[in-house]
This record gives C-alpha cells, sequence and structure tokens, in this order.
C-alpha cells in the first residue's frame, strides 16, 4: 500500500469514526429549531380541535368545557338516514368528477404552458389562471348564478337559438355545484400538472415520435406515464378540497346538500354540534382513507413501472 | 442512385439563419458526420433529416423518394440524442423495444429483436434494469441499442458521446464504428470534437453559421483546408498572412505580409491563384522541422525562433516558440506550435534555446482568402 493510500485510508476510517456520527447528531439537533414553530403551530391549530371534535362527536349533548358520557348514537344515526348516506355519496361523487374534469380541463393548459417558447403567451395564460383568484369566490360564483339561472345568458341564448324550449337546469342542483367548482379549482389542477409536466424533457417526446409513436401514443406512453406524480397530486387536492367546499355548493345547489352544506346546516340553524361532528369526522375519514389509498397505489405504481 | 440526399434545405428562427443552402448526398453504409462549433446549425440538420424539425426550404430524400411530408414517426431514420433521452419509466427492454412497439412487431419477435440488439452493444442480460440504475456509458449503448433495434435505413447521431469521460468515449467510439461498418447502415453523426470526427467518418462536412464550408474526406480536410476556419478547427495550425509573389508549375511562393519571409508551398483549393493574392500560410505543427541555430538569410520556408515552453505529450514533444521575425504581425502574443517525433534523432531542445524551423513545400498549405 503506498504512502498516499494509507493517508487516504486513515482519513477514511477518522472520518466514519469520529466526524460522521457527530455531524448526524448534529443534524437530528438542527430539526428541532427549523420544524419547531411549524410543530407547535400544528398542534395547536390541526390536532387539538380535531381532538376536541373527535370528542364532541361522541357526545349526546353539547356543553362547551364538559365531557358527558360517550356514546355511538350520532354516528348510529348518519348511517341509518338515508339522508346522509345520500348527501355523502353525492359529495364523493362530486369530488371525483370535478377533480377528474379539471385535470382532463387543465392538462392540455398545463402542457401548452410548460411547451410555449414565447414567454408573453406563457405569462398570459398564467394571469388568466391567476387573475380569477384575486376575486372573491363569492362574486365569481354569483357570476355564474347570473349565467346558469333559468332565465340567465345561457338558457336566454339557447332559447335563442331554439335548441330548446324551456330552460335547462342548471343551478340548485348537482350541475350547479359541479360547474362552479370546476372552475373554481381549475388553475389548482393547472398549476398542480405544469410542476410535473415542466421536468418532462421535450427530447422524451421527440425520442418517442422519432421511434414511431403516434401524436396520441406520445401522450398516452409518455406524458401521462412521467407526469403520474402531478396528476395523483392535482387529483388529491382538488377532490380534498372539492368534498369540504362550502361556498359554491351553498350558492348553485339550493336545496342540493353536499356534506359541508350539510353539517352548516347543524351547527347553524339546529344546533346539533355533536351531530355536525360526527359528519365531520365522516368527511374527513373518507377523505383520509381516498388520499392514503391513492398515495399507495401511486408509491406502487411508480416502482413497478 | 444516393441512398439519402440532402437538397439545399434552409431553416431561419425568426432573424436567425439555423442552416443555410445545405445540400449532401450519401451512399448507403457510409458515415458522414457534420463538425462544426455549436450553434452552426448541425443539430438542425440532423432534426430536419429526422423529420423533427421542418425546413423553409430544400428537400430530403431518402432511397429516392421524398420524404418532407411525413412526420418522423413515418421516416426510416432513427436519432441517437446527445442526452439519449431513454425514458425513465420504462425498463432497458422496453426502452429498446419501444420502436418495434410502435411498429407493431409482435411480441415474441419484439424480444428475441430487443436481446439481439442489447447483447450487440454488450449489456445483454439488463434488459429488466431500470435507467437510473445505468452508468453513463451503460445509456448510451442502451440509446444506440433503441436506434439499431429499429434497423432505420438512416441512423442519426447527435454527438452521441459528449457526455462522457475521455477514456469511455475513446472505447465507444470504436466499437460504434466496427458496429456500424458490420451493420453497413448509412449514419449521420454530428459533433464538435474534431478528433471524433476523424475516427468515425468516411466523409465530413465541416459547418460555421449555419453553412457549409467544406466537404470531404478526413484526410482531404486535414491536408487540404479550404478556409482558416477549417484549418483552425481541424487539428492545430500555425497561421500566418501572406501574398503570393511566385506562380510556379504546381507550386506557389507567398511572402510573408510582415516580414517578407518566403514559403513555398501547395494551394489547398482546385482553383488558380494569381501573384498578388491574399493567401493564410498554414503550417501544421507535426509538419515542421527543428534544428539548433539560426538559418541563413533570405532562405525559403525557414523561420528563426526561440524555445518558449516544452510539453511532453506522450508520444510527442510540443515546443512552443516565439519567432523572432514578425510575421504575425503587431501581435507577438501568438505562441509558433511544433509537435516533434523524432526524438532520438536530435534530442531535446531547452528553453531559449534558438533554433532554426522549417518545412517541406509540400506542407505548406496556401490558402486563398
Amino acid at each position: 500500500m503506498s504512502i498516499i493510500e494509507t493517508g487516504r485510508q486513515a482519513r477514511t476510517d477518522i472520518y466514519q469514526r469520529y466526524v460522521k456520527p457527530g455531524l448526524d447528531q448534529l443534524s437530528s439537533f438542527k430539526t428541532v429549531p427549523t420544524l419547531g414553530p411549524g410543530l407547535l403551530f400544528l398542534i395547536v391549530f390541526f390536532f387539538l380541535p380535531i381532538v376536541i371534535l373527535v370528542s364532541i362527536s361522541f357526545q349526546a349533548e353539547f356543553v362547551a368545557g364538559t365531557v358527558s358520557e360517550l356514546t355511538f348514537g350520532n354516528y348510529l344515526k348518519i348511517v341509518n338516514d338515508q339522508y346522509f348516506i345520500n348527501t355523502l355519496i353525492r359529495t364523493l361523487l362530486m369530488g371525483v368528477a370535478v377533480a377528474t374534469t379539471t385535470l382532463a380541463i387543465g392538462y392540455p393548459v398545463a402542457y401548452h404552458i410548460t411547451r410555449t417558447e414565447s414567454g408573453r403567451r406563457r405569462v398570459v395564460f398564467m394571469l388568466m389562471i391567476i387573475v380569477p383568484y384575486l376575486t372573491s369566490v363569492v362574486v365569481r360564483t354569483f357570476g355564474w348564478l347570473i349565467i346558469l339561472l333559468e332565465n340567465g345568458f345561457l338558457n336566454t341564448f339557447l332559447r335563442w337559438t331554439g335548441l330548446i324550449n324551456g330552460a335547462v337546469k342548471l343551478v340548485n342542483n348537482e350541475w350547479g355545484i359541479y360547474i362552479g367548482l370546476v372552475h373554481v379549482f381549475l388553475p389548482i389542477a393547472v398549476i398542480s400538472l405544469m410542476t410535473s409536466l415542466g421536468k418532462i424533457e421535450p427530447e422524451m417526446e421527440h425520442a418517442a415520435r422519432d421511434l414511431g409513436a403516434s401524436r396520441v401514443r406520445v401522450v398516452t406512453r409518455i406524458l401521462l406515464p412521467l407526469s403520474k406524480r402531478g396528476l395523483l397530486g392535482g387529483f388529491l387536492l382538488v377532490f380534498a378540497l372539492t368534498i369540504s367546499s362550502f361556498t359554491t355548493p351553498s350558492i348553485l345547489g339550493g336545496n342540493t346538500e353536499v356534506m359541508a352544506t350539510a353539517i352548516y346546516t347543524y351547527v347553524g340553524y339546529l344546533t346539533n354540534f355533536n351531530l355536525a361532528a360526527a359528519l365531520a369526522m365522516v368527511l374527513m375519514g373518507f377523505a383520509v382513507t381516498v388520499i392514503v389509498i391513492s398515495n399507495y397505489l401511486g408509491q406502487r405504481r411508480m416502482e413497478v413501472v | 442512385m444516393p441512398h439519402l440526399e440532402v437538397d439545399g434545405i434552409r431553416k431561419t428562427y425568426g432573424s436567425v439563419t439555423a442552416v443555410e443552402d445545405m445540400s449532401f448526398s450519401l451512399d448507403e453504409g457510409d458515415l458522414l458526420t457534420l463538425l462544426g462549433p455549436s450553434g452552426c446549425g448541425k443539430t438542425t440538420t440532423l432534426d430536419i433529416i429526422a423529420g423533427l424539425t421542418r425546413p423553409d426550404h430544400g428537400d430530403i430524400f431518402i432511397n429516392g423518394e421524398r420524404v418532407n411530408d411525413l412526420g418522423p414517426e413515418n421516416r426510416d431514420t432513427v436519432k441517437v440524442f446527445q442526452e439519449y433521452a431513454l425514458f425513465p419509466h420504462m425498463t432497458v427492454g422496453r426502452n429498446v423495444g419501444f420502436g418495434l412497439e410502435m411498429d407493431g412487431v409482435a411480441r415474441d419477435e419484439r424480444e428475441s429483436r430487443v436481446k439481439e440488439a442489447l447483447e450487440m452493444v454488450q449489456l445483454g442480460g439488463l434488459a429488466d434494469r431500470k435507467v437510473d440504475e445505468l452508468s453513463g456509458g451503460q445509456r448510451q449503448r442502451v440509446a444506440t441499442a433503441r436506434a439499431l433495434v429499429k434497423e432505420p435505413a438512416v441512423l442519426l447521431l447527435d454527438e452521441p458521446f459528449s457526455a462522457l469521460d475521455l477514456k469511455l468515449r475513446e472505447q465507444l467510439q470504436v466499437e460504434l464504428k466496427k458496429l456500424q461498418e458490420e451493420l453497413g447502415i448509412t449514419t449521420i453523426h454530428v459533433t464538435h470534437d474534431q478528433e471524433e470526427a476523424m475516427v468515425l467518418s468516411d466523409r465530413i462536412i465541416v459547418m460555421n453559421d449555419g453553412a457549409k464550408l467544406q466537404e470531404g474526406s478526413p484526410m482531404d480536410i486535414y491536408e487540404s483546408p479550404g478556409s482558416e476556419f477549417v484549418a483552425n478547427f481541424i487539428g492545430k495550425s500555425n497561421l500566418f498572412d501572406g501574398t503570393i509573389v511566385e506562380n510556379g508549375s504546381g507550386s506557389y511562393v507567398a511572402e510573408s505580409s510582415y516580414s517578407g519571409t518566403r514559403f513555398r508551398g501547395v494551394s489547398t483549393r482546385e482553383d488558380s491563384m494569381a501573384v498578388g493574392d491574399d493567401v493564410t500560410i498554414c503550417l501544421r505543427p507535426e509538419k515542421c522541422d527543428m534544428q539548433p541555430g539560426t538559418p541563413e538569410a533570405g532562405s525559403e520556408n525557414a523561420l528563426s525562433a526561440t524555445v518558449d515552453h516544452k510539453f511532453l505529450l506522450g508520444s510527442v514533444v510540443q515546443y512552443r516558440l516565439s519567432v523572432d521575425e514578425p510575421i504575425y504581425g503587431d501581435r507577438a502574443d501568438i505562441d509558433f506550435i511544433v509537435e516533434d517525433k523524432n526524438l532520438a534523432e536530435h534530442g531535446e531542445f531547452d528553453k531559449g534555446t534558438a533554433v532554426s524551423v522549417g518545412c517541406r513545400p509540400e506542407f505548406v498549405k496556401l490558402i486563398k482568402r
């Protein structure tokens, strides 16, 4: 062994034995000050409220500051009432529908923004996405009301063209909620997809075309698989936001209730905090389950492929 | 009929001309290199042949058939990308088989051809690996296999080795050349590396600013650079200005514009030169001889110089000299380079030695400007 090699070996040994453990420890200490504030915030404003909510949902009566007898009564009431079951199913389906639609509409938009060579066009598209966010969601939703009502712009226009006689019912039902939410959450889907599509080298598409793939196959075999993370992330985000959204369903849904509006009814009008808490827990349970399952599927797919 | 013909293609991006009136043709089994600095339009030319870029003007013929209107997926060309562009979500085998799958080749045949292609590039048994588990050299081989497995009429290589270190690059160059000759596949290769071009090519086209400067065999281009740019780009050259003062039969005499030193040499172009024409005098470092002492006053093809630096480059010694006569005009900072292989004959020259540098007339190249 040459002198240089011996020296190098000794240096490696010293590093492994004395320096590295110290560095490792240092880095674990570092996590406390960096994570600390965030962790504290989460505990106070997220974990504690949830614990309180859980405990309320298992009580028959709500008296602030006290804990009465624990019961499954609220949950049994939900399970045995078709109204709640329907509302839950409607909410979850709405989540799937809105998430799928925003991703389908947003995909070409996100693709275009990440691929265009014109800087000005990119800015224009980004502005089109962001500017609606500068207006209150209430205002935007009332805008839809004006468009979609029986005597609104759309129906008037359709009658004028002679396509319909009466009116297409587009508000105070699921359609109203669906249209409103797709509009509200489209930018989120686009932004989530942009991150993912931006990482795909244009060479991938060129190579696929060059090897004989049609444009459609470039999308199905290259772009979609490579943007899977963005699709999954976008889906989960829009799904979670949709099933918990309140403003749009309450304005455009009329008597058509989703979980959030049902919870509001029970808190605001019927002042049954316990049932409302149980409803909130059920909704959260489904949301968490969907997120965990799709995350797991996404991870696994990623490894298999 | 040539196997591939490129006829007068032109491509502009806004006000920038990427390729200007490029024409060449290629026989079956030939390897042609487009050589030039980055941004000279060589990759654009390659993409136009592949169908990835549409030319503003001009035609591409493969086997006599005009392919301008065919998309890249319908052209019988395959490109190996500079960064390989392997699909990260597929295994090595799926990557290599992708082209066949797109062409609708049945699974059984596909698998056997993929296996064959991987063995050809010495990656047999790695079909199930993920792309990100491969080294740079292995990725390059996968990219090559992915292209070759389709047995294209024309193989297009875009700087295929530029991401590799020198040793590996040299090894893969030789392997690729052997493979290309064995398969007899018509190939266009793009590089800025003149050594790579010399190793691989049957023919070289030197490009600059989107235009073809010179076309010929590697030897032609090295021995008879048609312009100062080519002389500078291909190998090392000692270049200085001169004027033709004598037109002999087959040889010319040029006089250095600044020192008046006379050089007898040959023209690098077909067209003849006349007395009074401006030329660039080109002396290749390895074609120069060095003797101790100073040349006789007024002698042709000889310069007096002093050794500034001496570098041992393995098989040769490179000397950097300062020439005593002002052949570079005001620019005294240019080194005159001589590479010497005959170490045994006269030994090495130390720093500070006064030498006489000479060059035989057949090695003095006079490039008309």
